[in-house]
């Protein structure tokens, strides 16, 4: 992915001020090109104009909705296709499910056709990975690469993965805890069973014995023992 | 030579097999041997299979019963017409003698290969005591001494392997009979959570305190990348789908119990009825 760049980092070195910003377009606008971060990096004093850096930012972190919000020059078709794919990637990371309503208006895309289209693009480019559901109108998401992240955020997702790291270790714990627990009620109801099996085997003796009696006492057996007077 | 080798567990299997059961019947290590089959795709090598081969010794000298060999290769190549005879392995000690029986081997194969597994390490390592080595010749001043010279190789599993070595490692640790599936998918768990959360630390610890992993963009776009896999918002989805599924898990526990009771009951009623008879009789 960050071989297309390349060739506009080699020339950023020696370009300078409108040289450097018709290069940003160009990076900007080869279809092959998704990251930018290199790129700002290099330009940074190239003595480009404030809009042309605000642009190359805006693709290399915003969205479309960000680039709307700048008053800056017309998109190309190439550009445009571009900011609405990277907008994709951003709006997938952040969600598993995306709606066909709320991306047609994120991408400012008219019909579902063109945004389907747009999708299978994306999925091509190996931007995202994922299943379009088209029954329920909704793009489901599997991966989404990471984007360049500004410098300043990378604070917020330092903190998300050491809270998640903390709730991997509450997990664990408790998985832990779930399982000593276990082996306790297992051992509790083994003693159990245990003590069950002794019990009925006495209780089963028990009968047995006073049912050999009652037997001796009224049975053939009783009755021959009376008539030659034995067991007495 | 720049080949990859790729060794599937059902040749791992035959041979921890084949030893246990010699091992069980003499009880004293002794040497076993067999036979390496598998495919060779490109320049990568897949050892599939094996089967055993019964050996003499000959005034200490180690020998393969050849025929054999050869009329059992014809048969797996019979059943497998793909595969072909990459080698042959031992297990215990790898010793001088080995190069004897590579050579005795060569009519099959010109390249063969040599797998030892090193029954003899009694160290508990995360590592396989298994060592694969090729024949190297050297020739110096008109003499060719052939060297056993150690090759690298990757353990690689297919689906369905992975499936029937999972059966069996379950089979092998079921076997104290009081261990349910539960705790044993439990611990899997447990121990898989914990290898992740090892590997998300070092990753922390290493963007915390190193600057230039953090000026570097393409590193950074992969931390984003993972940091976004991170589910923050509690799945309602699977969270109802796990209550169904607990729920009707209980039912049929609940279901199975009332039936085991009303049974034991039938019988109690029977047995009474029985003993009542006898009495009145």
């Amino acid at each position: 992915m960050e071989a297309a760049l390349e060739q506009y980092l080699i020339l950023a070195k020696t370009a300078k001020g409108k040289a450097c910003e018709a290069l940003i377009c160009q990076a900007i606008s080869n279809p092959k090109t998704y990251v930018f971060g290199e790129l700002i990096d290099a330009v940074q004093d190239g003595g480009v104009s404030r809009e042309a850096l605000l642009t190359l930012e805006i693709f290399a972190y915003g969205t479309l909705s960000d680039y709307r919000a700048q008053k800056l020059p017309e998109l190309t078709p190439q550009q445009l296709k571009k900011i609405q794919m990277l907008t994709l990637v951003t709006l997938a990371s952040k969600e598993p499910v995306l709606s066909y309503k709320s991306l047609l208006g994120h991408l400012e895309i008219s019909s579902t056709r063109q945004l389907e289209d747009l999708i299978i693009d994306t999925i091509y480019e190996g931007l995202i990975k994922g299943k379009i559901d088209h029954k329920n109108s909704c793009l489901r998401v599997f991966e989404a690469i990471g984007r360049d992240l500004k410098p300043e955020n990378i604070p917020d997702i330092l903190t998300k993965i050491s809270d998640y790291i903390l709730t991997i270790e509450k997990l664990e714990k408790d998985l832990s805890r779930n399982l000593e627990e276990l082996n306790l009620q297992k051992s509790v109801a083994l003693t159990h069973k245990q003590q069950f099996d002794k019990e009925f085997t006495d209780q089963k003796e028990s009968v047995k014995a006073c049912v050999n009696q009652t037997k001796e006492n009224t049975g053939l057996i009783g009755k021959i023992k009376k008539q030659f007077n034995l067991g007495k | 030579m720049a080949v990859n080798i790729s060794l599937h567990p059902l040749v791992l299997m035959n041979i921890s097999d084949q030893y246990t059961r010699s091992f069980a019947d003499c009880s004293e290590q002794t040497r076993n041997f067999g036979i390496l089959v598998g495919s060779i795709k490109d320049r990568s090598i897949h050892i599939q299979n094996s089967f055993e081969s019964p050996s003499f010794n000959n005034d200490g000298v180690i020998q393969l019963d050849l025929e054999f060999i050869e009329k059992r290769m014809s048969m797996v190549l019979e059943i497998f017409p793909n595969y072909e005879f990459l080698g042959w392995y031992s297990t215990g000690h790898y010793s001088l003698q080995d190069m004897e029986i590579q050579k005795s081997l060569i009519n099959f194969s010109e390249h063969l290969l040599y797998l030892n597994f090193n029954t003899t390490l009694t160290t508990s390592e995360e590592l396989l005591p298994v060592d694969i080595y090729e024949t190297h010749v050297i020739v110096s001043e008109n003499i060719t001494n052939h060297e056993f010279r150690k090759v690298a190789y990757s353990i690689e599993t297919t689906d369905a392997e992975r499936i029937s070595v999972d059966f069996v490692s379950r089979k092998s640790a079921g076997t104290g009979g009081d261990n349910s599936q539960y705790s044993s998918d439990l611990n899997n768990f447990l121990s898989a959570m914990r290898l992740f959360k090892k590997r998300l630390s070092l990753l922390l610890h290493l963007v915390k305190n190193n600057a230039k992993v953090r000026s570097s963009r393409k590193i950074m776009r992969k931390v984003h990348e993972i940091s976004n896999q991170i589910p923050v918002t509690p799945a309602y989805e699977i969270d109802r789908e796990l209550n169904r599924e607990i729920s009707e898990e209980l039912l049929v526990v609940l279901v199975s119990a009332m039936t085991k009771g009303s049974y034991h009951l039938s019988e109690l009623v029977e047995k009474f009825q029985m003993m009542n008879n006898e009495r009145f009789d």
